[in-house]
């Protein structure tokens, strides 16, 4: 509860070290090629850091933030390990799970950026989240016409698939 | 007789309308509605005495993961009257 | 207390409870529930799904499946969210005019005035420089009653053969390779033959884009059996490879070299069925002389597989197992679409394909047949069928033909000599007319040139110098930007009329709910703007499309695309039914020419096939040579661009852009570029990278991935603020006057 939730960008190290290392200087959101990183404040009063409310505006992995970072809190890392957090596919509520809804839908795979690893087809028409490859960008919770699919942020402990 | 805000936490959108009918159906529950994350807004009426028992059961309801409760009335007992 | 007070004090404590939460969204009680199911077919791609639209009171709430058609009730994102679409904000719903000229105004008036004021300017236009000076552009989107009307009014009415439409630009290479090859268009095999197939061979087709629900069923096929085999061969590793069990990648434009190859290989290792092409099959070259079998084998000595592959890039043993599976396959399927067909060697490549299946046997039965993948809901049934295109007639007959030209005069009771002789203009010699000033008044119908031209920056002018008079939906579609004239269509289900998909299946939408605001099913508007215009009412007595569809299918009996036994009653009743069907007792056809199945094959005919489309049942190998696209890579211009479809767009977004899932996911468009090539050129994903061809350049976010092969570049077209036609030449097949809109060159650079 409170507020849209939101990841973290690309190469975030842990929430203790983030507080420690970002300076709020802006320049991630400055870079963002997609505009998604916002700095907003952790709470009333509170330090300014980086964010993605990805279901207004998911990260598509420039990876140019992480790559501009003067102080390391993101950390300069290829697409893949990004370490966003991870997705989680809720079978109860996506169309192509529930084979009586008669829709066949696959928009997680089409558009997740790394395209045919984090996200498969098994059988070559079902989504499956592949969890270890997963860099939790988002794009799979925004795109999804249902709401079936979500990241949990690296922040917090990790939700099993339904 | 109390009268308690409350919401019931569903597991799945799919558990909301199941949870909202057995809440219904005890004595002195109402609903308001199924909110679309996943929350039944529920009131209930019952003596003090009863909540806390109540709100056990609501619990155990299958498809519930918690109770919220957020407003408690106690008007009626402090005035000392009864049930109208 | 008192009751009202106990009730207020409750309502409290559940609105203090909800705006812990963040209320006030009380979740609806879930979809609407219709009152009344309608059968249709779904409006977007040549697969054809069939759709049940849920009705409420004066509203469409729900669409779904139907559960009898043959996608068995599943349907793909983008047809089960028809819903919004019908009810966009943008809908165009009373008739506009520019009274002064394109600089001025759209202005809304009324029917009458709108009717007359294009009337008035074709009767005008025909005065002043004949027949010739007025054309009607149609689509395969648009209902067969509406094609088969046009068709008539502009050919027997107004008297020129300027009908052309949409299916020009994306299935007449295909046409013209199934009547080269066979003598009659269509293919033979039906959907059915997916659920029989152990190979698959897919070429130029992004199934798992453009035929969603086909792929699917590809997929399913492939999981019941470890003998099915799907070969794709793609310059670009699209979503259809996952399940591939060959991915092979060849140079944009030589695909007729690796034809030719996979050919050889089938004869040099006598995998072909020697029974089968002695007795059905004669050979010819280009000019038409024929050949032997011999002379045919000497010609593929040039394509060794060592051959093509310095032709095509493609490896010598990937040439050699292609062949192999291809040919030692119980039963081959190959499917193909607009990476054959928009090639100025379209009709070469579909002649190509059929030969593969011709010298292998490979066709008439379960499983075994070339079935060229339709891109739109009706351009088989509504624009090839009735012959709506500027050289044909309808139900196989040609322009050119004065025995053909005799009958259909004869059928519609017009007098002899009043079809012109002479073929009309083609799509992209229309547009150039137009700019010239030869066509002064166009009747534009269910489509969006203004978009999907090739060679946009030519063309356009013909929209400006031309009097547009056209029917469309939806306010955002670019072609309205160039109208004088817009009449408000009804949408899809707000009106009936028949379908015909890419398996020969002809099938009945109903009407759902009324045309939105003042639109009109365009079979009236038709009638009335040709009754204004001068054409002689006798031509066009119908009360309804019902009416029409009752002379079409009369025109039909005896031909060979007899549909004669389906009836509007029993498509009422049915989900669609496949001719050949001469009679009302007769279920349908899956497979066209073989004897038993063909009702046009005489029972005691003494073959098991009969193509009766060609003199004494022969059909024809042709011996094509490779030949480069129209403009391929070269120093200047080092990249190949290619452009197509994204699955959650149905071509311009006028219909999709407004479901707000579909936009989501694909709101604009990017440049797919390969991460070897973005390397090279520092560019990373999200970058603004610039395209420039001979013709124009444009700038567009990068999406790095191993998509495209080396050297290649792809874009999606959907997107109106990036019209890539722009960058696109107008060079077309010879044949087929399709163009080539899947290959041009282009520099390609990351924005300073």
């Amino acid at each position: 509860m409170g507020g849209p939730p939101f990841l973290r960008p690309p190469g975030v190290v842990s929430e203790e070290d983030l507080r420690v290392r970002c300076i709020s200087c802006g320049q991630c959101a400055q870079v963002c090629n997609y505009k998604c990183v916002r700095l907003s404040p952790d709470f009333f009063l509170g330090p300014t850091t980086p964010k993605i409310f990805q279901r207004e505006s998911p990260c598509f992995l420039c990876m140019k933030c992480s790559a501009i970072c003067p102080t390391g809190a993101l950390r300069d890392v290829p697409m893949s390990g990004a370490g966003m957090g991870k997705a989680a596919l809720d079978k109860e509520i996506c169309l192509n799970h529930r084979r009586e809804r008669r829709v066949s839908c696959w928009t997680c795979y089409e558009r997740c950026p790394l395209k045919g690893t984090a996200i498969i087809l098994e059988k070559g028409y079902t989504p499956k989240v592949m969890e270890e490859l997963c860099a939790g960008c988002g794009v799979c919770e925004y795109v999804c016409p249902t709401g079936a699919i979500k990241v949990t942020p690296a922040r917090f402990p990790a939700k099993k698939s339904a | 007789m109390a009268i308690m805000g409350f919401l019931a936490r569903c597991a799945t959108a799919r558990d909301c309308p199941q949870v909202e009918a057995a809440l219904t159906a005890m004595p002195g529950l109402s609903s308001y509605g199924i909110h679309r994350d996943c929350y039944v807004v529920a009131v209930a009426e019952a003596p003090s005495t009863e909540l806390e028992p109540l709100l056990q059961q609501v619990k155990e309801i299958p498809g519930v993961l918690s109770c919220l409760v957020t407003s408690v009335n106690l008007e009626d007992e402090q005035d000392g009257g009864g049930m109208p | 207390m008192t009751f009202s007070r106990r009730e207020f004090l409750k309502n409290s404590a559940a609105a203090v409870a909800l705006s812990a939460i963040g209320g006030p969204a009380l979740a609806a009680s879930g979809p609407q529930t219709a009152e009344k199911w309608v059968k249709g077919v779904c409006r977007y791609c040549g697969t054809g799904c069939g759709v049940l639209v849920g009705v409420k009171g004066d509203k469409a709430v729900e669409v779904r499946g139907d559960p009898n058609n043959h996608n068995a009730g599943l349907l793909c994102l983008k047809g089960s969210l028809l819903i919004p679409v019908i009810y966009a904000e943008d809908r165009i719903t009373e008739p506009l005019i520019r009274r002064g000229g394109k600089k001025s105004p759209l202005e809304k008036v009324t029917w009458d005035e709108a009717l007359e004021f294009a009337a008035s300017r074709f009767r005008e236009a025909i005065k002043s420089k004949g027949p010739d000076a007025v054309a009607y552009y149609g689509s395969g989107q648009a209902l067969t009653e509406e094609s088969y009307l046009a068709n008539k009014i502009w050919k027997a009415g107004f008297r020129t053969n300027n009908v052309d439409g949409n299916p020009r630009l994306c299935m007449a290479s295909a046409v013209a390779g199934y009547l080269t090859t066979f003598g009659k268009d269509e293919p033979m095999g039906t959907y059915n033959d997916f659920d029989s197939a152990t190979c698959f061979f897919i070429i130029g087709s992004n199934t798992s884009e453009a035929h969603p629900i086909l792929f699917e069923r590809i997929a399913k096929r492939k999981q019941s059996s470890p003998e099915v085999k799907v070969i794709v061969a793609d310059p670009r590793r699209t979503n259809t490879s996952r399940i591939a069990d060959m991915h092979i990648f060849f140079k944009p434009g030589t695909d007729l070299a690796l034809l030719n190859g996979m050919a050889h290989v089938i004869l040099r290792d006598e995998m072909d069925n020697n029974r089968f092409h002695q007795r059905y099959v004669i050979f010819m070259d280009n000019e038409g002389k024929p050949k032997t079998f011999e002379e045919y084998k000497a010609f593929l000595a040039d394509y060794t597989p060592a051959k093509v592959q310095e032709i095509t890039g493609v490896p010598a043993d990937t040439v050699e197992k292609a062949a192999k599976i291809f040919a030692e396959s119980s039963a081959s399927l190959s499917l193909w679409c607009m990476g054959i067909n928009q090639r100025t060697r379209g009709v070469w490549a579909n002649n190509l394909i059929h030969n593969l299946h011709l010298i292998t046997g490979h066709i008439g039965k379960k499983g075994a047949s070339p079935l060229s993948l339709t891109g739109q809901p009706n351009a088989c049934g509504g624009v090839r069928d009735t012959g709506s295109l500027a050289h044909l007639l309808p139900a196989g007959r040609m322009v050119a033909n004065e025995q053909h030209r005799k009958e259909m005069e004869k059928f519609w009771g017009v007098p002899e000599g009043t079809i012109q002789p002479k073929m009309g203009h083609h799509t992209v010699a229309l547009f150039e007319a137009m700019a010239k000033g030869d066509v002064q008044a166009v009747f534009i119908h269910c489509t969006n040139p203004a978009h999907t031209l090739p060679h946009l920056n030519k063309h356009t002018k013909g929209l400006e110098t031309a009097f547009v008079a056209m029917t469309e939906c939806f306010m955002d579609a670019e072609t309205v930007k160039y109208a004088d004239v817009v009449f408000p269509a009804a949408f899809w289900c707000e009106t009936e009329g028949v379908y015909g998909c890419t398996e020969r299946r002809y099938a009945l939408t109903e009407q759902a709910i009324k045309p939105m605001g003042n639109s009109r099913p365009v079979v009236q508007i038709l009638m009335d703007f040709a009754q204004k215009a001068g054409v002689d009412p006798k031509l066009i007595p119908y009360k309804n499309a019902a009416d029409i569809w009752e002379e079409w299918r009369t025109l039909s009996k005896g031909s060979p695309y007899d549909f004669y036994g389906i009836t509007r009653e029993r498509l009422k009743k049915a989900s669609g039914i496949k001719w050949p069907c001469p009679t009302e007792d007769h279920p349908g056809t899956n497979l066209r020419y073989v004897r038993g199945e063909d009702p046009l094959v005489p029972k005691d005919h003494p073959n098991p096939i009969s193509f009766y489309g060609r003199p004494d049942g022969k059909v024809v190998v042709y011996l094509r040579p490779h030949q480069p696209p129209f403009e391929p890579a070269d120093a200047d211009y080092p990249f190949v661009l290619t452009t197509g479809r994204v699955i959650d767009h149905w071509h311009t977004a006028t219909m999709t852009g407004k479901v707000p899932e579909l936009k989501k996911a694909y709101p604009s468009a990017y440049v797919e570029i390969n991460p070897q090539d973005a390397a090279k050129l520092n560019i990373r994903n999200g970058d603004q990278v610039v395209l420039e061809t001979k013709r124009d350049k444009m700038t567009f976010p990068a999406r790095v991935t191993d998509t495209c092969m080396p050297g290649l570049v792809f874009c999606p077209f959907f997107d109106k603020n990036k019209l890539v036609n722009r960058l696109f030449h107008d060079a077309t097949d010879a044949a087929s006057r399709e163009p080539e809109y899947k290959i041009c060159s282009t520099k390609v650079y990351k924005q300073a």
